[in-house]
């Protein structure tokens, strides 16, 4: 992959989309075009399960409660190395039991409408 | 071209005729072929096997070589898996067979890009900002780092909630300012599901062609503004996957 450094440099920009990125924009998208068309891939299936949406869960509050009891807010006495290491280790525990839910697209029907009107109002004055 | 025995695999359709320079000259992409009907042409290639590994570089193959193919032509993205027996059925079957239909698509298509905008917060950065302005979560904080773990279950819980809760409202409003930003820049925009924590937003950007640059440069504009809080991740352009349906296109 090659990523263009961008003038001012504060947007990633990669020339190709990466994999994680490509499954989410190419799977149950794009034309199809009638019942001759063959679609039988066995990994579609595996490629599906790459597109996730994290969900809430207590896991996820324990494991915020995490991230915030090691932060570093620049003043306080870090936590003493046994608990650090408990932590690590509960986290290794926990990560399977994400909760993970399908992608779904909410469309932004207002976005474009209110453009629109906005234009409209304008080219009335 | 292609064996007799193997599949064609429809990467998707541009116009007949299109010259498409990037789609030859950018390496790493798998051989694909034109095949020609009237006022239609699709790009098409063999395809892979059947099997795990295949199916992940062709999915890569696939956005690779459309995206290749928009920089110098108009694209109508075929979805991913759409296979036909031979060129001579692209032709018929497909070409011939949809023809008018693949070219209306066409002229929908025709003068915008995709560009799709990820945004992540700075981890650290958010949290820090979210202990330091909500006292309850800073009280809870130091509760929980008074007690051992198993006493303080039920406070990291509270907290870890209250944060989740703080991250969200701060997700809700920067991805507001954000899309109000590109708004001017953009014909319309989709949002799409978080593909992490962490994550300000997911949003497909319909843009016009001629207004591309404009558009980058905004998103530019806005991610320097934001950039010690936030990560931008620009990736385009590409054909217009999320406001393509067949039925009913999200511009009707």
């Amino acid at each position: 992959m090659s990523i263009q450094p961008s003038p001012g440099g504060a947007v990633e920009r990669s020339q190709e989309s990466q994999l994680a990125d490509v499954v989410a924009t190419i799977l149950d998208k794009g034309v199809v075009v009638d019942v001759f068309a063959r679609v039988s891939l066995v990994g579609i299936e595996l490629l599906r399960a790459d597109v996730r949406v994290v969900i809430a869960s207590v896991d996820t509050y324990l494991r915020f409660a995490e991230s915030v009891n090691r932060l570093d807010m620049g003043r306080e006495e870090p936590k003493d190395l046994t608990g650090v290491v408990e932590d690590v280790s509960e986290a290794g525990a926990k990560g399977k039991s994400k909760g993970a839910l399908e992608a779904g697209a909410e469309k932004l029907d207002e976005f474009l409408q209110s453009e629109k009107e906005e234009e409209t109002e304008e080219s009335r004055r | 071209m292609n064996d007799k025995n193997q599949d064609v695999w429809i990467y998707g359709v541009v116009p007949a005729g299109a010259s498409l320079e990037e789609l030859e000259r950018r390496e790493g992409l798998p051989d694909v072929w034109v095949v020609e009907a009237g006022d239609v042409a699709a790009i098409v290639g063999n395809a892979p096997q059947d099997d795990e590994k295949a199916t992940r570089n062709q999915a890569l193959a696939h956005a690779r070589v459309l995206e290749a193919a928009v920089v110098d032509a108009p694209v109508v993205p075929f979805r991913f898996g759409i296979m036909v027996p031979g060129d001579q059925q692209v032709g018929n079957d497909l070409l011939d067979a949809h023809h008018d239909d693949l070219a209306e698509h066409l002229k929908t298509v025709d003068d915008h890009v995709q560009m799709t905008l990820k945004v992540y917060y700075h981890e650290d950065e958010v949290l820090r900002e979210i202990v330091e302005s909500e006292p309850e979560i800073a009280k809870l904080r130091e509760a929980m780092r008074e007690g051992p773990e198993d006493a303080t279950r039920d406070v990291r819980a509270r907290l870890g909630e209250l944060v989740s809760n703080a991250v969200e409202q701060r997700r809700q409003r920067d991805s507001a300012d954000i899309l109000e930003r590109l708004k001017p820049v953009a014909q319309s925009a989709v949002v799409e599901g978080l593909e992490r924590e962490f994550m300000v937003l997911n949003i497909p950007f319909l843009v016009a062609r001629d207004r591309q640059e404009e558009f980058e440069d905004v998103v530019e504009e806005v991610a320097q503004e934001r950039q010690e809080r936030m990560r931008f991740r620009l990736l385009g352009p590409m054909p217009v996957y999320n406001f393509i349906d067949v039925e009913e296109p999200a511009w009707a």
